[in-house]
């Protein structure tokens, strides 16, 4: 088998908060790297450091040392307005819970980027997206009139649209009710599979990171480890191997 | 509408599905429009009467000119109050919006085109409010008109030329769009990773001291500086204008050293509210907003500042105007020669006045003196006031001799002076008006943001009633925060402009000016009815729910 192509790397990477003494380093040298195709989970306890990783993998934050490559290009070098358009063009997103606009109907939040940047959505794939996500008769629906699920798929779509090179993905079956988890995963996964679609994801779930193609753990800012084809029980014994022995219930108080 | 940037539809979107925030943003503008509007439906409608039966219609022009001059002096005011206010509700609604305005520049929205969203939304909030102004001046000043004329007052029909009210309804868009542009910029500097569900601290962000305290110190000095120039002007109105300007950028002071004022206070009212935990709540809300809670103090400090000036003023110009009576007329009754009907010649005038003394003087309930040509009459201790009238009338009248009773003039004096003080206060209240509908909508919207922290403190155990006796708490700093300079302020403005035109200081109204802060503090306690209302309905449990 062929390593496949990167889509997206980070080298080294650094994010220190704070100045000094004092400093925390969220990001402690990390090197990693996405495959093109392929569909990625960070896991890691509170505290890792994968919020901040994904952050910086979206150019939404900069590196304090360290590369963060998208294709051949470095977020970190970027300027505020140039990061702006790698997002708007090349990243797509898919946060927890949504976050459509609420005064934008569906299908506005679906053409967001596109009429960002004053484009027109190709309108044949748009089509082809909102069939395939099931979404096509609500499109004309605000935010507030559709589910929890149905606004994820909305986000989906939205983040697929411009055929980005990755989709950056953070807990989105968080504030999803078991099904409509599990079927926003599978959605995922056939755009990775059907799309050839990158897509990274952080999320706590053993079962959301079985899905993907590879687990990778952080702990305390650093690298420690890499899972291919996950399953459940791989991915808790290894977040158990990270010592955090993945979900504990919590203690109850007294 | 498809042509705009979706961060601008949405924002416009947001106005039409959301109409209640955007008349609460615009509402001190609506007010300030009416005002503006009013004054031109006003003016216009003067210039036609005054031009209707004058034979120069050049001093017309320009005695309506200085009226309009007078006028949009206080509705300028007014206007900066409202554009205080109106920045300070934006600041708020963009803070409650934070994550969404993140979600937009996560996705790829450019600052500038963030930026642009809030100020497209700013000139339609100010385009609504107005329109909204606008009309309801036009429709007041028609009923206002048509009621008199029912009434039988005699007074000209209304004239509506559209170029007033137009300019005005602009003028409420500048004035908004100019209100919102810091709370865009900030709106653009909004970290996109705000979206994702970090805490943004923008507005809890304490005033920066470093930079204003240099800027508040150069305002003060300048204040100082033009208003001591003002004392030296020796030309009345031009003093008064010096006066006036040094107020003017005192305020401007008082706007930037406003949150560090506010958190002072907070601090020194700290002790005050040690026992009591809602009170406590009060302080510690209005210091962690000092910003907030300072926008709508310095506009009501302003509005009371104006007010307290115009008392004293009023003071110092009715004693003027009583002590110019009692100076210029020394007796209760002058009899004069009348000038149209006797000749400008002084022997002759005084040979009248002589005559009429010498009449005057056979009266037993009158007392009488001579000044040259003025004959000084006064009533006999105990005369009954009618036989004084009917002595005078039957000996005095007629023969080429006038009467002047200094009752009537001390009462006409005393119409004008009650004239000025309605007008003046009616003009000035349109400020204190603006000032006090942005503390009640300052404190109701920032109270929705708060909600979960409400719920919360219920949850933990503050009482319904502490809930609301918290919000009130927290109206009367405001209030207090507000009247307080503005009294003291304001009355120090108004003494100077007493020295500036060369009246003499009255005693300060004492009364009044104490009445005044006090009825403020109660008005801002009020204006935050409607707030306390909510407070004590928010649910405990929806301190726990996400969202």
């Amino acid at each position: 088998m062929t390593a496949p192509r990167v889509a997206a790397a980070a080298i080294g990477l650094v994010r220190a908060y704070g100045e000094g003494r004092g400093a925390v380093r969220a990001l402690d040298g990390v090197t990693l790297w996405l495959p093109a195709g392929r569909f990625t989970a960070v896991m890691g306890p509170s505290g890792s450091g994968k919020s901040t990783l994904l952050h910086c993998l979206a150019g939404l934050d900069r590196p304090t040392a360290g590369q963060v490559l998208l294709g051949d290009t470095d977020l970190g070098a970027l300027g505020e307005a140039a990061r702006t358009a790698v997002r708007r063009d090349r990243i797509g997103f898919v946060f927890q819970d949504g976050n459509l606009l609420g005064h934008l109907s569906a299908g506005e939040n679906i053409d967001l980027a596109a009429s960002l940047a004053g484009r027109r959505p190709d309108r044949g794939w748009r089509t082809e997206l909102v069939d395939r996500l099931g979404i096509g008769d609500r499109l004309r629906h605000l935010p507030g009139e559709l589910s929890g699920g149905q606004r994820q798929r909305v986000a989906v779509a939205r983040a697929l649209l411009g055929r980005p090179e990755i989709v950056v993905a953070d807990e989105p079956t968080g504030a999803l009710d078991t099904e409509s988890g599990r079927e926003l995963l599978g959605l995922l996964r056939g755009c990775v599979d059907d799309y050839g679609q990158t897509v990274v994801m952080v999320t706590h779930d053993p079962l959301a990171a079985s899905v993907s193609d590879q687990v990778l753990l952080l702990r305390d800012g650093t690298a420690a480890g890499r899972l291919a084809d996950p399953t459940p029980g791989t991915v808790l014994s290894a977040l158990g191997e990270l010592g955090t022995g993945g979900r504990r219930p919590a203690p109850v108080p007294s | 509408m498809r042509a705009l940037n979706p961060a601008t539809r949405a924002a416009v979107a947001g106005i039409r599905r959301n109409p209640r925030q955007t008349v609460l943003t615009g509402l001190a503008v609506l007010v300030a429009t009416v005002f503006s509007t009013g004054s031109v439906v006003f003016t216009d409608t003067l210039r036609e009467a005054l031009l209707a039966g004058a034979p120069d219609p050049e001093s017309v022009s320009a005695t309506v000119a200085s009226v309009l001059a007078g006028l949009s002096v206080f509705v300028g005011l007014a206007l900066i109050a409202a554009t205080v206010v109106v920045g300070s509700t934006f600041r708020i609604v963009l803070a409650r919006r934070g994550r969404e305005l993140a979600l937009l520049r996560c996705v790829g929205a450019s600052r500038s085109q963030v930026t642009r969203s809030v100020l497209a939304e700013a000139a339609v909030t100010g385009l609504v409010a107005g329109v909204g102004g606008a009309v309801v001046a036009v429709v007041a000043g028609h009923l206002t008109i048509a009621v008199l004329q029912m009434s039988g007052v005699d007074v000209p029909g209304p004239v509506l030329q559209p170029a007033g009210p137009v300019g005005c309804v602009l003028l409420a868009v500048v004035a908004t769009v100019v209100a919102a542009v810091p709370s865009a910029l900030a709106a653009g500097r909004v970290p996109p990773v705000v979206a994702l569900g970090e805490a943004d601290g923008a507005e809890a962000r304490g005033p920066d001291a470093r930079r204003r305290v240099p800027l508040a110190v150069m305002l003060v000095v300048a204040t100082v500086a033009v208003g001591a120039r003002g004392l030296a002007v020796p030309d009345a109105l031009g003093a008064l204008g010096l006066v006036a300007l040094s107020g003017m950028v005192l305020f401007a002071a008082l706007v930037v050293a406003g949150p560090l004022l506010v958190a002072a206070a907070a601090t020194a009212l700290r002790p005050l509210a040690a026992r009591s935990a809602p009170a406590r709540l009060a302080v510690a809300n209005a210091r962690r907003v000092s910003r907030r809670t300072a926008a709508t103090t310095t506009v009501l400090a302003l509005g009371v500042g104006l007010t307290a000036a115009l008392l004293v003023g009023i003071e110092g110009a009715s004693a003027d105007a009583r002590a110019s009576i009692e100076r210029n007329y020394p007796a209760e009754v002058l009899v004069l020669p009348d000038d149209r009907a006797t000749a400008p010649d002084r022997t002759e005038r005084q040979a009248v006045a002589d005559a009429a003394a010498a009449r005057l003087a056979e009266r037993p309930e009158l007392r009488v003196r001579t000044d040259g040509t003025e004959v000084l009459v006064d009533p006999a201790p105990g005369a009954d006031p009618q036989a004084v009238r009917d002595a005078v009338a039957s000996a005095g009248d007629g023969a080429g001799t006038q009467v002047i009773w200094t009752a009537e003039r001390r009462a006409e004096t005393e119409q004008v002076l009650g004239t000025v003080r309605a007008v003046s206060t009616g003009l000035v209240g349109v400020t204190l008006v603006v000032a006090v509908l942005g503390m009640g909508v300052t404190l109701a919207l920032s109270l929705h943001e708060r909600t979960r922290e409400i719920a919360l403190l219920r949850a933990l155990g503050l009482t319904r009633s502490g809930a609301r006796y918290a919000v009130a708490a927290e109206a009367a700093i405001a209030g207090l925060v507000g009247a307080v300079p503005g009294v003291v302020l304001g009355a120090g403005y108004g003494v100077l402009g007493l020295l500036a035109v060369g009246i003499p200081v009255p005693t300060p109204p004492a009364g009044q000016l104490a009445g005044l802060g006090t009825g403020i503090v109660v008005v801002a306690v009020l204006a935050a009815a409607a707030s306390m209302r909510r407070v004590g309905r928010v649910a405990p449990a929806h301190g726990l729910a996400t969202g």
